[in-house]
């Protein structure tokens, strides 16, 4: 391996890039489009409030008053009271409420002690109302100025008070990742029907260079357009995550090994196929159950149970969960072992589609 | 230098078929030499085994003092290749090609100088994809020569052109000679083999049938001068020349001319006859006609 080969290589696909139409749209256009989208229906609380059907089991507390005051003072919903002992979801049907939270009888009670919860009921399926269970637990405990956990075992963060958008986030970073699948899927049949491999060995360029250039160039874009969406989050629709210096860091750790893993399922499309529209089709194979089921567009929560079932089968879905859980919620510390997984798969698997590349593909 | 490539026995099969059948030559350096053949006569295959990106099933070779299966970088600094089919990335342009190509293989040369001596000036802000077919060789006949090399192997630089870009490719390669470059030229087209090379194989079937100067190879093969010679209807000439002429088709005779003497015997009494002529032609054989004979004439595309 030469480094100045592997930059010159690098300088001239960055030209030829900027000049194909597909390439800057798939990998920047396409994402700020989806962003801004989803940031259009989910981030602006313009667009209607959301009906909230509250109900307090208990004795009135200032934690349960903070809570609605924040509920309220979001401007997110119109909050409806239901009396205690009536039942919350039969109120929810018959007054077509799609979320629901119910703080039982020991909550602030239990607030004191940190194993306080609030029973959150959603209609299985709705994407809002499951967008919006992160939301609620923020601002309940800014009401309740808690910093315990509440309703799930995970930490959640007290400050920034989480909007639906902010869901997307994540989501569209796993987009631009999975993405990664057509980094090589449609160059390396084309590249080897038209020999240009040995023409760049005749420059003394070798396959792992070009490799590790292309791979190299992927994940700087990659980089870009996720830092685009980022900031178009933040810019435009006013997200406020709770990012550290380390969550940014393992996010761009699990950002490159996903990258590593994605490219290598295409590179390997690629290589055991004949041509480009066998390979791209094996690709899209590949890559659409994960687009609609790994929780891009929706999360994976508002999904049937037998779905859920396959999303769990989708290596995407981790990388989901993972970028979710340190730039949504900040906690860190229950997916490292998930995030040494996915390094490890992430080498591995390109590893060996790149030995295998250097032995399949001629000249 | 002497010699620049020895071949020895050189055998390639694929699977089983045998696509190089024992082949032995040796190229000089500051030579042009051409292996000239049919398609599929094996010249891609013996090529690319000496360019080191086929490996050979027996024999030895040595290009440059090396084997070309075990190249290294260097091996690629001082040899340029233009393959056979070249090719390259569409939305590159001629100048970032050859950039790439001088960087990659520390080269002093400059992009500007290369596409002069191809010809190509006028075309070094042109995508590939948009150049002509002759355009693309020039550029690829450029980026064999990027790296100055000393050995430049051409597989089929012309084939499928047009003859005015034929002609054109050809100029440039008589250039590279007057450089004093080794050039390794296969090709099919015998004229190009006769007009730029200084030795030439030919090789048929995987073998090599023929090898010499295009003279030699001329001079070698020829069988005698042919004095064709077309009568007037209802006449003929067996009764002039009944020793030596033969009646190839109706009213045209060919004779067999040795030397000018014979040329002289046959005119006269031809003339002293007096029988009406439509047509004599004297016809030369040159290298065509050997290459024809030799390789079995079955192909013929141009
Ligand atoms: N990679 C290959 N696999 C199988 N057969 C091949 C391969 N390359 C060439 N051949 C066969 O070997 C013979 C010689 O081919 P080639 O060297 O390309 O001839 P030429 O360059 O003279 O046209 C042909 O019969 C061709 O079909
Ligand atoms: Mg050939």
């Amino acid at each position: 391996m030469n480094l100045k080969r592997i930059l010159l290589y690098l300088r001239l696909h960055i030209k030829l890039f900027s000049r194909t139409r597909s390439g800057p749209f798939f990998l920047i256009i396409f994402p700020v489009i989806l962003m801004l989208l989803f940031g259009s229906i989910f981030g602006s609380s313009s667009i209607g409030k959301e009906s909230l059907a509250v109900q307090n089991d208990g004795p009135s507390s200032a934690y349960i008053t903070g809570s609605l005051k924040a509920i309220n003072e979001s401007g997110l919903f119109n909050v409806y009271m239901v009396p205690a002992g009536q039942s919350l979801s039969s109120y929810m049907k018959s007054n077509s409420v799609s979320i629901g939270i119910s703080f039982p009888s020991n909550f602030s009670a239990n607030l004191a002690n940190h194993s306080a919860g609030v029973q959150y009921y959603s209609e299985p399926g709705d994407q809002a109302a499951s967008t919006y269970e992160p939301v609620l637990i923020n601002l309940i405990l800014a009401g309740t100025g808690s910093t315990s956990a509440i309703v799930t075992a995970q930490p959640v963060s007290v400050s920034g008070l989480g909007k639906p958008v902010d869901y997307y986030i994540p989501a569209l970073i796993g987009y631009t990742i999975i993405n990664g699948i057509f980094s090589m899927v449609y160059v390396v049949p084309n590249y080897r029907k038209d020999r240009i491999f040995r023409q760049l060995s005749f420059a003394n360029l070798t396959k792992s260079e070009w490799l590790t250039a292309t791979t190299l160039f992927y994940v700087v874009t990659t980089f870009l357009s996720d830092l685009i969406i980022f900031g178009i989050g933040v810019l435009v629709f006013g997200i406020s995550l709770q990012v550290t210096l380390l969550g940014v860091a393992l996010s761009a750790v699990v950002i490159v090994s996903g990258l590593l893993l994605f490219t290598a399922i295409g590179l390997l499309a690629g290589l055991y196929t004949r041509d480009e529209e066998s390979a791209a089709l094996a690709a899209n194979v590949i890559f659409f159950p994960m687009l609609f089921l790994s929780g891009v567009f929706y999360p994976i929560s508002v999904m049937p149970g037998y779905l859920q079932t396959v999303a769990y089968l989708l290596p995407l879905t981790y990388f989901n969960l993972t970028l979710k859980s340190i730039l949504l919620y900040n906690s860190i510390g229950p997916v490292l072992l998930q995030i040494g997984l996915m390094v490890l798969a992430g080498i591995v698997l390109f590893g060996l589609s790149a030995y295998i590349a250097t032995k399949k593909i001629e000249g | 230098m002497g010699e620049i490539i020895k071949v020895n026995n050189l055998k390639k099969s694929y699977g089983k078929l045998s696509a190089v059948r024992g082949i032995s030559f040796h190229v000089n350096s500051g030579e042009v030499f051409s292996l000239l053949g049919p398609n599929g006569a094996g010249k891609t295959t013996t090529v690319e085994i000496l360019e080191g990106v086929r490996k050979r099933t027996s024999g030895v070779v040595s290009v440059l003092g090396q084997d070309p299966e075990r190249i290294t970088e260097s091996f690629r600094k001082r040899v340029g290749i233009l393959p056979q089919d070249f090719n390259f990335l569409e939305r590159c342009t001629a100048n970032e090609a050859l950039e790439f190509y001088i960087g990659s293989l520390d080269s002093s040369l400059k992009p500007d100088e290369l596409l002069k001596t191809v010809e190509l000036s006028d075309k070094k802000n042109v995508y590939f994809s948009r150049l002509s077919g002759g355009q693309k060789q020039k550029l690829g006949i450029a980026l064999a020569l990027s790296n100055d090399p000393e050995l430049i192997f051409l597989d089929e630089p012309t084939a499928g052109l047009d003859p005015l870009s034929r002609r054109s490719i050809q100029e440039v390669m008589r250039n590279l000679r007057s450089l004093g470059k080794t050039i390794f030229l296969t090709t099919h087209y015998l004229e190009e083999a006769e007009k730029l090379a200084d030795r030439v194989a030919i090789i048929n079937f995987g073998m090599i049938v023929d090898e010499g100067t295009p003279e030699e190879l001329v001079q070698k093969n020829k069988t005698s001068d042919m004095l064709v010679v077309t009568v007037q209807d209802g006449v003929s000439l067996s009764g002039v020349l009944p020793s030596l002429a033969r009646e190839k088709s109706k009213g045209v005779y060919e004779m067999p001319i040795k030397s000018n003497d014979d040329l002289f015997l046959v005119l006269d009494s031809i003339s002293k006859s007096r029988i009406p002529v439509n047509n004599i032609s004297l016809v030369r054989e040159n290298l065509e006609d050997v290459f024809m004979r030799i390789v079995g004439a079955e192909e013929n595309e141009s």
